[in-house]
């Protein structure tokens, strides 16, 4: 080596003997470089790809977007895997299974139904507008409809799978090895999967309901009895918690604030089974109002047939208010003004 | 061996010091992830103050943005997982701040019911009319002074009255309702007003502003021994190349 290099000095490879030295230092330098960046963890890159063309108004009732800016091809990748039962560990159970999107966004009944036929002990709550609600589930466990997706996969009592599982049995199934390919050659990963099923459920928004249009100017959007509930829902101090874009969803608050609520709403303790808080005891986040008329039975047991029945219990256990039978229809009237159309992506594209 | 030392050395150095500036660099870098993330932090949580009070004294419509602004604290936080102090004291700002505004919002409901109620206490008898009227004032003093005092007073001028205060039912104002609100401020009022306090004099913006200035003097030591590196390479290229001309005139 001694010799070699002694060689080359005295010779004209000396110069090139230095120049690959100094390349190799490079390459090491370079290398050391990329082996040390900063990784970004999964959880924090931005999956949406919405964008939601909001209109403000003055009031605490704020009007659904009309339209939004996403991509068509993640949002139909999004739907086909929303309805595939090759996300439940014995291909029996879809998102679709629990969120019927054309009938209120979830399935009607008290408790959903699992794989083995488990059921829950929470009413599912709607897949629709729930990109609006500042954090999702009952006791609002998760941030966002991302994080929220993992956590009915892995269930037991609903999906009882894992990922591994998911992308495997994808993996095997030519039409999702084409749809992927179709996004942009994208593999079969978690991140694409929650990234295509997020995309797909902030296309779930109901725009153009009739308080929509009556927040928006048009005054005979509500009829005279649903604006007689409209100033009831604000006098009688409704709005409190049901405001904002999605008329709830945007804080937690405590059942029975005031009065007492019925013993069977009682047997949930809310989030303070997460947080094992003496004040987070019944503390469950403020579900939206949106398509309410559409989503019985009602509360987190899903243990109220009725809409009349269920606006009764709210008055007395959060207002204290024992509400006439005028009242109540009134509301009720009003509630049914909630109702929105299922925003066409393709349509309004 | 002896006589290509200088040369060897030269590289030695080149190389050692370009894995200590790679080393700054990333380190640099990573400091500047971590310095915008306390300055939006402290910002964000500046705001959420800001609003959580606008929502206090009744002067929001709705709270979408509070709900978005405490959104955008916790995502931050999700990246910040070994500044632990920081951490925690926001989890607890924010813990505070959730427990705040669910009780304010009813206090606000509950203020705004019994203020209209005065409608109806005025349609009244005389006699209702003035308790009525006096259970507003004591209220409303309460209000501004929520002491055990004022508190006891209502209690008990409620207890001497309820069976005149109850017949304010027959003129369509519910005295059931009216009552668990009075309860409900009685009881909540000065927990509203703990809450507040813990937030106005929560540590967090001083330890916020220290961890920053912390941040940014490690920032700037680090991008100067980066410079350093740097410095130090051109020497001993500068070097290098002096020897190889030094070597080609001799030769």
């Amino acid at each position: 080596m001694y010799l070699l290099l002694n060689k080359i000095r005295s010779g004209t490879g000396y110069l090139i003997c230095i120049v690959i030295a100094l390349a190799i230092i490079i390459l090491i330098i370079l290398s050391y470089y990329y082996l040390t960046l900063p990784t970004t963890k999964v959880s924090n890159v931005k999956l949406s790809q919405t964008t939601f063309h909001s209109v403000r108004v003055r009031g605490a009732i704020q009007p659904i977007p009309k339209k939004i800016t996403t991509n068509i091809k993640w949002v139909e990748l999004g739907k086909a895997l929303f309805n595939s039962k090759l996300l439940s560990k014995d291909n029996t159970i879809a998102c679709a299974s629990c969120h019927l999107i054309k009938h209120g966004g979830d399935d009607g009944f008290q408790f959903s139904t699992g794989v083995n036929n488990q059921q829950g002990t929470r009413n599912s709550p709607t897949i629709l507008n729930a990109v609006f609600n500042f954090r999702q589930f009952w006791d609002g466990r998760s941030k966002n409809l991302t994080e929220q997706i993992s956590d009915p996969i892995n269930n037991p009592i609903e999906m009882a799978t894992n990922w591994p599982d998911v992308i495997a049995k994808l993996n095997q199934s030519s039409t999702f090895k084409q749809a992927f390919k179709r996004v942009g050659n994208e593999n079969i990963n978690q991140k694409n999967i929650v990234k295509a099923i997020t995309v797909f459920e902030e296309s779930l928004i109901t725009p153009h309901a009739p308080i929509d249009k009556f927040i928006l100017g048009d005054n005979s959007a509500l009829t005279v009895q649903q604006q007689r509930g409209l100033k009831k829902f604000i006098d009688f101090g409704c709005i409190t918690c049901h405001q904002g874009q999605n008329i709830g969803g945007n804080l937690y608050q405590k059942l029975g604030r005031i009065d007492f609520v019925p013993e069977n709403l009682q047997q949930d303790l809310g989030r303070f089974t997460l947080t094992n808080k003496e004040s987070d005891r019944f503390v469950f986040k403020v579900p939206s109002l949106r398509n309410i008329a559409q989503t019985a039975p009602y509360f987190h047991n899903g243990s109220v047939e009725s809409l009349e029945r269920a606006v009764q219990i709210m008055a007395r256990a959060q207002l204290g208010l024992s509400l006439s039978e005028q009242d109540t229809e009134d509301l009720v009237a009003l509630l049914q003004a909630f109702t929105g159309k299922l925003y066409n992506v393709r349509g309004n594209r | 061996m002896r006589k290509i030392l200088i040369e060897t050395t030269l590289l030695l150095s080149v190389l050692v010091s370009g894995l200590l500036m790679v080393q700054y660099h990333q380190q640099s870098q990573i400091g500047k992830i971590k310095l915008d993330q306390l300055i939006t932090v402290q910002k964000v949580t500046a705001k959420i103050l800001i609003e959580t009070m606008f929502i206090g004294r009744n002067n929001s419509e709705h709270y979408d943005k509070h709900a978005q602004l405490q959104l955008n604290l916790e995502h931050n936080l999700d990246s910040m997982t070994k500044q632990t102090r920081i951490v925690s004291l926001v989890l607890s700002f924010n813990a505070n701040i959730e427990a705040y505004i669910q009780i304010v919002t009813m206090l606000n409901t509950s203020n705004r019911l019994l203020a209209s109620s005065q409608l109806y206490f005025n349609n009244s008898s005389l006699s209702l009319k003035h308790a009525g009227n006096h259970l507003l004032a004591l209220l409303l003093k309460y209000n501004n002074k929520p002491t055990r005092h004022n508190n006891l007073e209502i209690k008990s001028f409620i207890d001497k009255n309820t069976s005149l205060l109850q017949q304010l039912n027959q003129n369509g104002m519910q005295w059931h309702m009216l009552n668990q609100h009075i309860r409900y401020i009685l009881i909540n009022t000065s927990v509203a007003n703990n809450l507040i306090d813990k937030l106005k004099n929560s540590k967090l913006e001083e330890n916020l502003q220290m961890a920053i200035k912390h941040q940014t003097s490690e920032l700037l030591i680090q991008k100067n021994s980066k410079n350093t590196c740097v410095i130090f390479i051109i020497f001993m290229m500068f070097g290098l190349v002096l020897r190889i001309l030094l070597l080609q005139r001799k030769r």
